[in-house]
């Protein structure tokens, strides 16, 4: 629904258009600027150039606009579709387009009024223009620097907010210099829709009026029982006489065909043919009532997608697994460098840690002639400690070398002592290795028949 | 040729699992084996990066121990540290009492950078001579060092001990950057 301040209405009929600008404000609805214009001919170019100059002309500020075309420009037909087969119009539809129209379906644009309930079913009224009709006259005002918000028929677009009663069997004639647009309507239905070629002459007006009820007379056919209720009657002029004239001939009461509830304010629109038609068709656009839209068909196939659901989710996914993966590559990149940085470093360090190596290498093999010396004294104090006080094992010789093992080899009285000397040796912590070498008897003297040898690692630090 | 809807699943399954496959074999396996190289390669050298920068930090202190060392009678030819390692037996044996039998120099000339000088020598004398000598064997500020010792009693019942004793000194064949500079080196290095 258009809810700016001005629009357009563009009534397009055969050889011209009607432009109607429309002002709301306050409640208000100003017809501000209208204007006839004769359809220019030529390519589609040169038409959007002339209505672009004409616009200018007349000073037209509007750019949104809702397009119109006259009877003559729309074949309509009724279908009636099964029941319960709402869901299904548009296939339905498009099937008996196809079925009707044949090849030349592909030169026309289709769209539906309606659906209507009725007894027997579901009722639509197909209606269909020539597309290159549609397009010459889009592409021509969207030239001119329009924005053609909806293409529609303005015979349905009227009768859409007539109020005629619900029951009420209505014959809604609109009037043209031209031509008469006929549509029935059976309550909200519009049963059928219809151009009428006869032009009301004054000169010979009965003889026209006559051919005109005889139409009229056909057309009421399409009501089921035949009988229409009331003739509404669309005319510019307010002819009070040639309503009566067809009332009399039809035998029905004739109605001036109003739009209710809608006052004009007419400031430039005096003289303009079909002005007040037009400035309707944007009041209803501005409604968003229309009855139906040829831009934006329901019966147009949906616009093919481009990009479809699982394309989408295999471009998302394949996104996402692409960045993951540069992701990784630059955090592999980032170690690469800290790498090399690394290795840099490392290279330039090389001369100074070869000179500090060599140098730690010098003071530590120095070391073992200073503070780290063979403990010599401290291993024969802890064999001291380890010998009984008693003196019965005492030592002959001692070899102590500077990889800390040795080898005692002493005398004792008996075996026993010797035993109990190696025990007590094992048993501390001081020595380690301990491995007797020999133990025999044959000493020589009252003291010492046995000898003994025995050999043993010195443990720094360790305690007996 | 047109595919049932079936159809399309299982090309597109094949399609989804071979560009899996693909992946895995192309990009993600070779990009799991570089960044296992990497982080394995950047913790060795990380580690070889901190031992390097904690031997640097240690060369100063280091650097001071070879001057203090070298200060203390290191010596720089085998001739001096020879006289230098006779001198000091022959006055730590008369310190501590000890009788002198014989004395033998050794050269092995081993070593690049330093290289030892050995004397093996034998003495006599009571227990308390030879712990004196042992002790200013162990505490002296020379560099030297016990490789060997044997100690035997001559007689049984007496204090009346052998001492055979190898002993070691060492001097300097070759000072490849002198200490000093190194030091210095260091300091400047140093924020």
């Amino acid at each position: 629904m258009m809810k700016f301040g001005r629009n357009m209405g563009v009534l397009v009929r055969e050889g011209s258009i009607t432009l109607v600008e429309v002002h709301y404000s306050g409640g208000k609805t100003k017809v501000r600027r209208a204007a006839e214009l004769a359809f220019p001919t030529g390519d589609a170019a040169q038409s959007a150039q002339a209505i672009r100059q004409f616009l200018q002309e007349y000073k037209f500020s509007a750019r949104r606009c809702v397009v119109a075309l006259e009877g003559r420009f729309l074949v309509a037909m009724e279908k009636l579709l099964p029941p319960d087969a709402v869901d299904e119009v548009v296939n339905i539809l498009n099937l008996a387009a196809e079925r009707e129209f044949g090849t030349d379906r592909e030169h026309l644009t289709f769209d539906y009024l309606g659906p209507w309930t009725t007894a027997k079913g579901t009722a639509v009224q197909l209606v269909a223009v020539s597309s290159p009709v549609l397009e010459q006259i889009v592409t021509a005002l969207r030239g001119a620097g329009l924005q053609v918000t909806a293409v529609t028929s303005i015979g349905p677009a009227l009768s859409g907010i007539t109020l005629t009663s619900p029951e009420e069997k209505a014959v809604l004639l609109r009037i043209t210099d031209n031509g008469s647009e006929i549509i029935l309507k059976d309550g909200e239905r519009i049963v059928l829709v219809r151009w009428l070629p006869v032009i009301i002459n004054e000169e010979e007006i009965s003889t026209s009026l006559n051919l005109l009820c005889g139409e009229i007379r056909r057309a009421c056919t399409a009501f089921p029982d035949g009988d229409a209720q009331s003739v509404w009657i669309w005319e510019k002029d307010g002819n009070e006489n040639l309503l009566h004239e067809i009332s009399s001939r039809l035998a029905l009461p004739v109605k001036r065909w109003e739009i209710p509830n809608v006052n004009f304010v007419q400031d430039s629109a005096s003289g303009i043919s079909d002005s007040r038609t037009a400035a309707v068709l944007a009041w209803t656009a501005r409604r968003g009532t229309l009855s139906n839209d040829f831009l934006h068909s329901r019966l147009a196939a949906p616009p093919k997608q481009f990009i479809t659901r699982p394309m989408l989710w295999t471009v998302a996914a394949a996104v996402v697994v692409f960045a993951v993966l540069i992701f990784w590559r630059a955090g592999l990149y980032k170690n690469h460098s800290r790498i090399l940085a690394m290795q840099n470093q490392l290279e330039i360090m090389k001369p100074a840690v070869q000179t500090a190596k060599e140098l730690v290498a010098r003071v530590e093999m120095a070391r073992g002639w200073y503070d780290r010396r063979p403990p010599t004294l401290e291993c024969l104090r802890e064999l001291t400690l380890a010998f009984p006080e008693n003196g019965l094992v005492w030592l002959t010789s001692l070899t102590f070398g500077e990889d800390l093992l040795g080898v005692c080899a002493g005398r004792a009285d008996d075996e026993q002592s010797i035993l109990e000397l190696l025990d007590k040796l094992r048993a501390g912590k001081a020595f380690s290795q301990i491995k007797p070498q020999y133990l025999r008897q044959g000493g020589t003297g009252s003291s010492g028949s046995v000898s003994f040898a025995f050999s043993f690692r010195f443990e720094p630090g360790g305690e007996q | 040729m047109i595919f049932s809807k079936r159809e399309r699943y299982i090309f597109m399954a094949t399609i989804v699992v071979v560009a899996i496959l693909l992946l895995d074999r192309f990009v993600v396996t070779p990009l799991f084996e570089q960044s296992g190289a990497a982080q394995q390669q950047l913790a060795s050298l990380s580690h070889t990066l901190e031992s390097e920068q904690l031997l640097l930090q240690r060369q100063h202190q280091m650097s001071q121990k070879w001057d203090a060392m070298r200060a203390s009678g290191l010596e720089m030819d085998a001739a001096t540290a020879e006289s230098q390692l006779l001198h000091i037996y022959r006055q730590w044996s008369s310190e501590a009492g000890l009788t002198l039998i014989s004395l033998k120099p050794v050269r092995p000339n081993e070593g690049k950078y330093l290289r030892e000088v050995i004397l093996q020598a034998s003495s006599t004398g009571s227990m308390k001579a030879v712990s004196r000598f042992l002790w200013l064997a162990e505490t002296a500020k020379t560099p030297v060092r016990i490789k060997q010792l044997q100690l035997g009693s001559r007689k049984d019942g007496a204090d009346d001990l052998s001492l055979t004793v190898t002993l070691s000194t060492l001097y300097v064949a070759q000072e490849t950057t002198p200490a000093k500079e190194l030091a210095m080196k260091t300091k400047t290095q140093e924020p």
